[in-house]
């Protein structure tokens, strides 16, 4: 059995009565890039900062390359940390940063300009040497502190929501040239963030996090297709949740407004599971195969270029926002009726959160 | 970081000095203004007395602290009043020269020796100098006692007005200049503006400014000294004198208390006020 | 079309801006003039003192300052008391002041106003205060009594101006420097020390400054002789109208400038002041 390149189990970190970490556990395969997503105030940055060693558990563990961190204090963990603030040191250039974890480390300066020229290369800031941190842009700047923590040649790569200090365009630009250069470079990575389409074209694997503890570990597949608790399903997308009782034979499960779904069995289990429906898998009108149908009144459409968002009120007052191509002939008016239909193995059977409210209107 | 006695060590040395160099020479004072006088020696005699203290409730006292006050008010006043229209300009201009030279002007004058200062004014606003007709003006001659008065003040105003202004600058920069453009958009001249959007916002600014430099002044040394002529003497000077012409320390000591006490007051009043008036600027 | 409220209210507007402007350039004027006319005055070639303008110009003063023995003493006194009172007082206040910059330890505050104290202790007080206690501990020497006295007026300075870069600086930097395997004692000195720099140097240059124009602790603590050169100026100026102290002025005032320019150089002096909410 490989030895992990970092691995969590059951941490949890308290401040005052707040458990900001409730008993996490993850395991990061060597080589790995799993990125650590939830909405803020889950506890991710928490983790981030017990791994790089700048917090102390107050129970679990943490490993890093199989050996147990409790007792490195955070200048020997061996750990490259990207900053979301980046934290490049105003006062030196961009070689003298990059140089720096290099030279606590008594490399010699022809390795290290060496080293530094390739790093310099592997990020496309060559020629950028002797600029100060203040002279740059923000995605040069973001690119000078990912060098700076791999000419460490890091155990482990801490990335801190590394693409939210930027703005939307160049967001997706960096995203991609990030995955080339973590590929490239190999090293296990942890990524912390909040952004979903950071998290799926970064990682390899996605551990959603949630209130401290990590609901649900995958690739974003799965994670999108299967998710493990309400709370995955909605942060991940947009979902229709329903809540209510299944049925005696696991095949049926009767919604609190009395809408009847029928499903394909499956083996969730659970004191209490709701019904998680995409709003992309609704059909309107229903299609051949889509076994659950519904009746419901057209309240308003609203065009977003390549598709429009219909917002349908079923008989029960609900409203459902139903996406559908914009080159569809038959576009709905509002106060129309229109059916619904959705097939059975799309109608996902769901753990519920304890803390969410019974029907959540907000997601959809 | 530090440990804590790590933390403790770094601090002793400036510690040390505070204990050493403002407590105990202070609390040597207090303990010197309830011993009486003994003529011919810096000290003072044995056993406790209060009449240091009752001395000064007395008239030709109380007028000492009263002139003292009095300017220090007036003086203060027009220092807020002058120093406003410095601040809010470098605080909204975007001209950058401007704003620094205006920046350059203030800390300029806050550096430069006020000593130096006060002989300028002296030959300026004297009887011999260039603007000595202002005497004249304000009905108070040049060439008159009172008019040590006037130089007094003019003096303090030099050296108050320029803290002024830095404070006020402050307080004008923490207000959203979107709150006064508001304001204009509905209709507001900007007198209008001034009067119900910045000074209301500003207010505990401006007494904050005030107040640093009421204390300023009332402490204040040299001017008196120099431009008072012996006309004009603070309750500074008086201790000065105590000391200098009759060698009484603990009299002095006793000014020295009051002074202190006052000083005090002055600060909590200023704290106090400031907390009471913050009328939620930002948004 | 424009009624005659609305004209009325332009007007007032215009009177009110009008106003404005003139208290702002008179106060400008108000305050630069007494270094404007001691500048001229300080090349008046007149042996007394005569009206405004002078008609004649020459060095005279600059050559009687330096040719009067109390005001070179003076100078010399100052300089060595502000130098080493600046040195003490720059060293114990920036120390405490990096202590101080750490997030909330018990007593904090407490320290920080303490430190802050004898801004509001008037300085008659410090120096009478000083001078009876120097005599109660068998301190005569008053350069000694001196050196105290500026110490303690200083610190206050010093520990405000290095707290004030201290406190604007991420703590992200030197938890990258310890990322990177700097221990904490080392990331002190690589991160935090260089860009505290510019703090601690203001904080000297005030120390500095307010040492040299220091009179009021001075006047209390030194003796007939041991004087600084403010104590000297005061004296003359109290005797007769010589215009020597014209001249020392333009001199301390063509310091001061060059003070400014060299504050504004090194940090800008909007850092100094701070930019507020909403630049």
């Amino acid at each position: 059995m490989a030895t992990a390149g970092l691995e969590l189990q059951n941490v949890v970190k308290r401040f005052g009565a707040v458990a900001a970490v409730d008993g996490a556990s993850l395991t990061v395969a060597t080589g790995e890039i799993v990125a650590l997503l939830g909405p803020s105030g889950c506890g991710k940055t928490t983790t981030l900062r017990l791994v790089a060693g700048f917090e102390t558990p107050d129970a679990g563990s943490i490993a890093i390359a199989g050996a147990d961190v409790a007792r490195q204090p955070a200048f020997r963990r061996g750990i490259g940390l990207v900053f979301q603030d980046y934290a490049l040191f105003p006062h030196k250039t961009v070689a003298q940063n990059i140089d720096y974890g290099m030279r606590l480390r008594g490399i010699a300066a022809d390795a290290r300009a060496e080293r530094r020229a390739e790093l310099l290369r592997l990020t496309r800031l060559e020629g950028l040497d002797d600029r100060r941190p203040a002279a740059l842009s923000g995605g040069q700047q973001q690119r000078v502190a990912l060098a700076r923590a791999l000419a460490i040649s890091p155990k482990l790569l801490l990335l801190d929501e590394p693409l939210s200090n930027l703005d939307a365009k160049l967001r997706e630009a960096l995203r991609i040239e990030l995955r080339e250069i973590l590929s490239t470079v190999g090293a296990t990575t942890l990524i912390v963030t909040h952004d979903q389409s950071e998290a799926i074209g970064l990682a390899d694997r996605i551990a959603v996090m949630n209130r401290g503890r990590i609901e649900q570990v995958g690739d974003a597949r799965q994670v999108y297709e299967q998710p493990a608790t309400r709370f995955v399903a909605e942060f991940m997308g947009h979902s229709i949740w329903f809540s209510g009782r299944l049925g005696e034979d696991r095949t049926t499960f009767v919604t609190d407004d009395d809408l009847l779904f029928r499903l394909e069995a499956s083996k969730t289990a659970g004191t209490r599971l709701g019904l998680c429906i995409r709003p992309e898998h609704v059909h309107m009108p229903p299609r051949e195969g889509d076994a659950n149908r519904v009746s419901a009144v057209v309240d308003r459409v609203d065009f977003l270029g390549a598709e429009l968002i219909v917002a349908c009120r079923l008989d029960s007052g609900r409203v459902v926002r139903i996406p559908i191509r914009s080159d569809d002939s038959s576009v709905p008016t509002p106060g129309d009726r229109v059916a619904l239909g959705i097939a059975p193995a799309r109608c996902r059977l769901v753990a519920d959160n304890p803390d969410l409210p019974a029907d959540s209107h907000h997601t959809n | 970081m530090p440990t804590t006695t790590l933390r403790w060590a770094l601090l002793a040395p400036g510690l040390a000095i505070i204990a050493a160099l403002l407590v105990a020479p202070i609390g040597f004072m207090v303990v010197q203004s309830f011993h009486p006088f003994v003529a011919g020696r810096v000290g003072s005699g044995s056993g406790w007395t209060l009449t240091n203290y009752a001395e000064l409730i007395g008239p030709a006292y109380a007028f000492y602290f009263y002139d003292t006050f009095r300017i220090g008010f007036i003086v203060s006043a027009l220092a807020v009043a002058l120093g406003a229209p410095l601040a809010w300009t470098a605080a909204r201009t975007r001209r950058r020269p401007l704003r620094v030279a205006l920046l350059g002007l203030l800390i300029g004058l806050l550096f430069m020796s006020l000593v130096a200062k006060l002989y300028a004014i002296q030959m300026t606003w004297g009887s011999t100098g260039p603007l000595a007709f202002f005497g004249t003006l304000i009905g108070i001659p040049a060439r008159s006692a009172q008019y040590a008065e006037v130089q007094v003040m003019i003096g303090l105003l030099h050296f108050v007005l320029p803290v002024a202004a830095l404070i006020l600058i402050g307080t004008f920069q923490n207000i959203n200049p979107r709150l006064e453009e508001a304001a204009a958009s509905l209709g507001a001249e900007r007198a209008r503006v001034a009067l119900d959007v910045t000074i209301p916002l500003a207010l505990p600014g401006l007494v904050s400014a005030f107040m640093i430099a009421f204390a300023m002044c009332i402490s204040n040394f040299v001017v008196p000294l120099v431009l008072g002529r012996g006309v004009v003497l603070f309750t500074t000077n008086l201790m000065y004198t105590r000391l200098t012409e009759i060698a009484n320390y603990p009299s002095g000591a006793a000014i020295g208390i009051v002074m202190l006490v006052l000083a005090g007051a002055i600060v909590c009043t200023m704290t106090l006020i400031a907390s009471r008036l913050t009328p939620g600027a930002r948004p | 079309m424009t009624s005659p409220r609305a004209t009325a209210s332009i007007a007032a507007d215009r009177a009110a801006g009008a106003l404005f402007r003139v208290l702002l350039v008179g106060t400008v004027i108000f305050l630069l003039l007494p270094i404007v006319v001691s500048v001229f005055l300080s090349f008046d070639d007149r042996e007394y003192l005569g009206a405004f303008p002078p008609k004649n110009f020459s060095l005279r003063w600059y050559r009687g300052f330096l040719d009067n023995p109390a005001y070179l003493d003076g100078l010399k006194n100052s300089i060595k008391l502000a130098l080493v009172a600046t040195l003490v007082s720059t060293a114990a206040g920036s120390t405490a002041a990096f202590v101080l910059s750490e997030a909330r330890w018990r007593g904090r505050g407490f320290i920080e106003m303490l430190f802050l104290s004898p801004k509001f202790v008037p300085t008659v007080v410090i120096g009478f205060s000083i001078l009876g206690f120097a005599a109660a501990i068998n301190v005569f020497d008053p350069f000694t009594r001196l050196v105290m006295g500026h110490i303690v007026i200083t610190i206050p300075f010093t520990v405000r101006a290095t707290l004030a870069s201290l406190v604007g600086m991420r703590r992200s930097l030197t938890e990258a420097a310890i990322s990177l395997g700097a221990p904490p004692w080392r990331a002190f000195l690589d991160v935090t020390l260089p860009l505290a720099r510019t703090g601690v140097i203001a904080g000297a240059l005030m120390a500095f400054a307010l040492s040299f124009d220091e009179v009021a602790v001075s006047l209390f603590l030194s003796d007939a002789f041991t004087q600084t050169l403010p104590i000297a100026l005061v004296a003359e100026m109290r005797a007769n109208l010589n215009l020597t102290v014209a001249a020392v002025s333009t001199v301390f005032a063509a310091v001061t400038i060059l003070v400014v320019v060299l504050l504004d150089r090194l940090t800008g002096l909007d850092t100094v002041i701070g930019q507020g909410l909403y630049r």
